[in-house]
């Protein structure tokens, strides 16, 4: 653990079916003990990726390394790499002991040591009272941790797990979460897991790996991911955006018909055409124009959303801006249907995309 | 993601390959290879004897000019259509209806019409033929419902057949009305649409390609069958029995290959419509729908009730018949009842033919259960090799296509070729094990893919990972899942290999002369109370079997419902 040399390399890996270019250019490195979610929608190549690290899929160039050693010609069952799925793929006839003991007793472990590390994951994972039992007789839940400990007895040195949350409904997957993060820290075991739910990336991963149609769009830990969006795209797929469409007039100043954008710390050349983010909650609405202001908008739809309200307005050239107010901030009956606000933000909370 | 996911099973083009995987390339090709030559050798002497003459010089086409000369072809083609055509259009609406009481209604004994429907599966053919000649025929008890008619012609063949297609066309239409989604009767009913705006919208959608898919099965069964018409049909001729009687009748080998290959041509056709349906049907099924639980309605269900007790009655009749058939003295004049029929001291047949059907049954039921399902594993689950395997999965539903009397014909030709290394075959129970193996291959072969696929594929490659050996997932995993599709393969095998003739009538010898066949020859001889003997025989040893089978499958799932929900 206190060697941070990189445990993990991928470079430069390309995949493609035929026509479609699944991954693209894709390269990180992982360090030893960490958590990394590849997070992206559906297609984006990132169940392939994991395929590709588990030796299950063949990139058609680039190199996988771990610990600098090539695994190019390593077979799955010789990378040393648990993997849990989806579907979690449990043994239908075997009980939950066996099934976890499955991959024990190709180590011709003695059948002591296989009781013992059954015995001891059963517990890690609060499995006793189900040994003899089916998979089928297992909740969702209960069956997704067998298949982490039948993924974890073998002691692998990298743990994959292919979206092992999103076939449980959404208390379970929540309490999962919390166990499945705790456990990781506890075994200081490389995880990485693929998703496609940002919020359960940001809840769990030290690192974001977040892709787009094969490629990668942005490297880093969740709070980079959310508060400096390298791409629209990450913007977008990552919480609620506002994102602006807007020419620079020089001097950090932008603009696009009625909205007006003052962020001296972001200067541009005059007339080049940028993108501006500005995230709902960053916006704080007045009855009167004040120094950050942006926008002169009408209310045409107000949500609540139990800690906060969310405002959905348009500018005079109808865009449409989102704003979250704290409850707090939102007085009933004040603010209603046909309002004009002003918008405003802090030259800090508007962020510069990359076009 | 899901279409990669599939993409990535599909083509891992330069995967590292690893022990398990060259295991499975290596088995993959020996399968491949025996059971390809098992079916295409044969077949191509076929075509090839069919342009020689009978001393195997090449003659072009003229053996199909002889024959299509002749006004035989067009009288048999003729017949053999009609006969499979008014089978097929009385057989499906029947089915249909038998099939919807099952699947349906709420109608009283459900259980046994389910079982009874079995019983025709466990009679040969011939023994149809002779109880419907003891009920119907020049002496028969109800000569006087035909009104003059014979019951040696057309109809004994149509009245045989039906009883012979309709379980089958039972089991395909039942699994079409299976696939039925609640929550679209439930919708309907909501929309206030009537029973029969129901029906056409809802049901008939989702059952229609099973009524294509059993017109075709059943056609086809009729079209290639000839120990029915062998039996019952007097003087009416098919093809199939064309080509009976040109190979045993006449030795004429050219002229059987060349009504054989006449017979294939359309048999082969139908079976690409057939399967065309078959796999639209499939399409249709989506595992996510609620099953339907019918809703009682008096009148209805008991009108079903009688309609499929008086289906059950005509089996049970025939079935009763064949027995009682069997324990008379001398029909219709002594009807005293004795077991001196089931001593055969006839010239070449005896209890022997019952042990030798045994034998074969038994030794064909357990090497295809063996080679069908380890064939299909290799299929599934190798990784690589992918064109030989896309090519095994066509191939295999080959045999279906291929009328068993063909396939007969061509093993004899292969058998009896002077140069053929394996020519020691001939004549022995082996070539009978073999042919009847490949004659019923593609039932198993589809029964057994569907239970494969039923498991996860991601099982597998988490094995995989674990780095466990290919034989130790076989063994643990894989056959215990499947244990019960596997006694189900045994058990159609077995069935099948009993009462079916048509695949081995040409290859069998004085010492390995099956009961199916033997009932043929005492037929023949005038005996029909032996020869309904000797096929009673056949039907005790299936219901011994189909009893077994029962008891082990009840065993079996009492041990495994732990883990089946």
């Amino acid at each position: 653990m206190s060697n941070k040399s990189s445990f993990l390399e991928v470079k430069t890996l390309r995949k493609s079916y035929g026509r479609t270019t699944v991954l693209n250019d894709v390269s990180f490195e992982i360090e030893e003990g960490e958590f990394v979610c590849f997070l992206g929608p559906s297609g984006c190549g990132k169940t392939t990726l994991l395929l590709c690290l588990a030796g299950l899929e063949q990139p058609d160039s680039g190199d996988i390394q771990k610990r600098e050693r090539s695994l190019a010609r390593i077979p799955p069952s010789g990378r040393d790499v648990g993997i849990v799925f989806q579907s979690y793929a449990l043994f239908p006839n075997l009980s939950v002991k066996k099934n976890i003991a499955f991959g024990l007793e190709n180590q011709k472990k003695s059948k002591v040591e296989v009781e013992t590390i059954c015995a001891q994951l059963m517990t890690l994972l609060s499995l006793n009272e189900h040994e003899e039992k089916f998979p089928s007789q297992l909740s969702g839940g209960q069956q997704q941790r067998v298949a982490l400990a039948r993924a974890l007895a073998v002691s692998p040195s990298l743990l994959l797990l292919d979206e092992p949350l999103s076939a449980l409904d959404a208390q379970v997957r929540a309490r999962l979460r919390g166990e499945l993060r705790d456990l990781q820290s506890r075994l200081g075991i490389t995880t990485i897991m693929v998703t496609h739910d940002q919020e359960e990336a940001q809840s769990l991963a030290d690192r974001i790996i977040l892709m787009n149609q094969g490629r990668i769009e942005q490297i880093g830990t969740p709070w980079e991911i959310y508060n400096e969006p390298a791409t629209s795209f990450v913007a977008d797929f990552i919480g609620v955006s506002n994102i602006f469409r807007v020419r620079s007039l020089g001097a950090g100043e932008f603009r696009s018909d009625s909205l007006e954008f003052r962020c001296p710390n972001h200067d541009k050349p005059h007339n080049e055409e940028v993108k501006l983010l500005v995230r709902p909650e960053d916006i704080v609405t007045s009855r009167t124009k004040t120094i950050h202001s942006f926008a002169e908008a009408l209310v045409c739809k107000i949500e609540f959303l139990g800690p906060l309200v969310r405002l959905h307005t348009e500018a005079s050239n109808k865009t449409k801006i989102v704003a979250d107010l704290p409850k707090k901030a939102f007085e009933i009956g004040a603010v209603n249907l046909g309002t004009k606000l002003w918008l405003s933000a802090e030259p800090h909370d508007i962020k510069l995309l990359r076009v | 993601m899901s279409q990669f996911a599939l993409a990535a099973s599909k083509s891992p083009s330069s995967l590292p390959r690893e022990r398990n995987d060259w295991i499975n390339s290596t088995l993959l090709y020996l399968y491949g290879a025996a059971v390809l030559s098992a079916i295409f050798i044969p077949m191509a002497m076929l075509l090839i004897k069919s342009i020689q003459n009978s001393r195997g010089i090449y003659v072009g086409l003229a053996n199909y000019q002889k024959y299509f000369q002749s006004t035989a072809l067009f009288d048999s083609f003729y017949n053999s259509v009609l006969v499979s055509l008014l089978t097929a259009v009385i057989v499906v609406p029947t089915a249909f209806l038998y099939a919807y009481g099952l699947s349906r209604t709420c109608m009283r004994f459900k259980g046994i019409f389910r079982a009874g429907i079995f019983l025709p599966l466990l009679i040969p053919g011939l023994l149809k033929a002779i109880a419907l000649i003891y009920l119907f025929g020049n002496q028969g008890i109800f000569k006087g419902v035909l009104f003059g008619g014979s019951i040696y012609g057309p109809i004994g063949i149509i009245a045989a057949s039906i009883l012979w297609t309709f379980p089958h066309a039972v089991l395909i239409i039942t699994v079409s009305l299976m696939n039925a989604d609640r929550r679209l009767y439930q919708a309907a009913e909501v929309m206030q649409a009537s029973t029969w705006r129901a029906f056409v919208t809802v049901t008939w959608p989702a059952c229609r390609y099973g009524l294509i898919t059993s017109f075709f099965a059943v056609f086809v069964m009729v079209f290639t069958d000839f120990g029915i018409a062998k039996v019952i049909g007097g003087n009416f001729n098919l093809l199939a029995t064309d080509i009976y009687k040109e190979v045993v009748g006449q030795q004429n080998f050219e002229m059987g290959a060349v009504i054989s290959v006449i017979l294939l041509i359309p048999a082969m056709i139908l079976f690409i419509f057939e399967r065309a349906a078959a796999s639209k049907q499939a399409s249709q099924i989506t595992g996510r729908s609620l099953p339907l639980i019918p809703a009682v309605h008096p009148t209805r269900d008991w009108a079903y009730f009688l309609f499929c007790s008086l289906i059950l009655l005509s089996i049970l009749l025939i079935i009763g018949m064949a027995q009682f058939a069997a324990l008379i003295k001398f029909w219709p004049y002594n009807l005293e009842l004795t077991l001196s029929n089931y001593i055969f001291d006839l010239q070449g047949v005896g209890w022997v033919n019952f042990w030798n059907s045994i034998q074969m049954s038994l030794l064909a039921a357990t090497a295809g259960t063996i080679l069908v399902f380890l064939g299909a594993t290799l299929i599934e689950k190798t990784r690589f090799d992918q064109f030989l395997r896309k090519f095994l999965q066509l191939s295999m539903l080959l045999p279906m296509a291929i009328p068993g009397l063909v396939l007969g014909l061509a093993y004899l030709l292969f058998v009896n070729n002077p140069n053929n290394p394996l020519g020691f075959l001939y004549g022995t129970m082996t070539i009978l094990v073999i042919s009847s193996i490949i004659h019923l291959y593609t039932v198993p072969h589809l029964t057994a893919l569907t239970a494969l696929k039923s498991l996860s594929k991601e099982i597998e490659m988490v094995a995989q990972s674990l780095n466990t050996p290919i034989w130790r997932t076989f063994f643990r995993v894989t056959v215990p899942a499947c244990a019960s599709a596997i006694l189900d393969i045994w058990l159609y095998i077995f069935l099948r290999a009993m009462t079916t003739l048509s695949a081995v009538i040409f290859l069998y010898t004085a010492d390995t002369k099956l009961a199916a066949i033997a009932v043929i020859h005492v037929d023949e001889t005038g005996y029909t109370a032996a020869a309904a003997a000797m096929g009673m025989l056949v039907v005790y040893a299936c219901l011994v079997v189909r009893l077994l089978h029962y008891v082990i499958s009840a065993i079996l799932l009492k041990k495994f419902q732990s883990w089946r929900h």
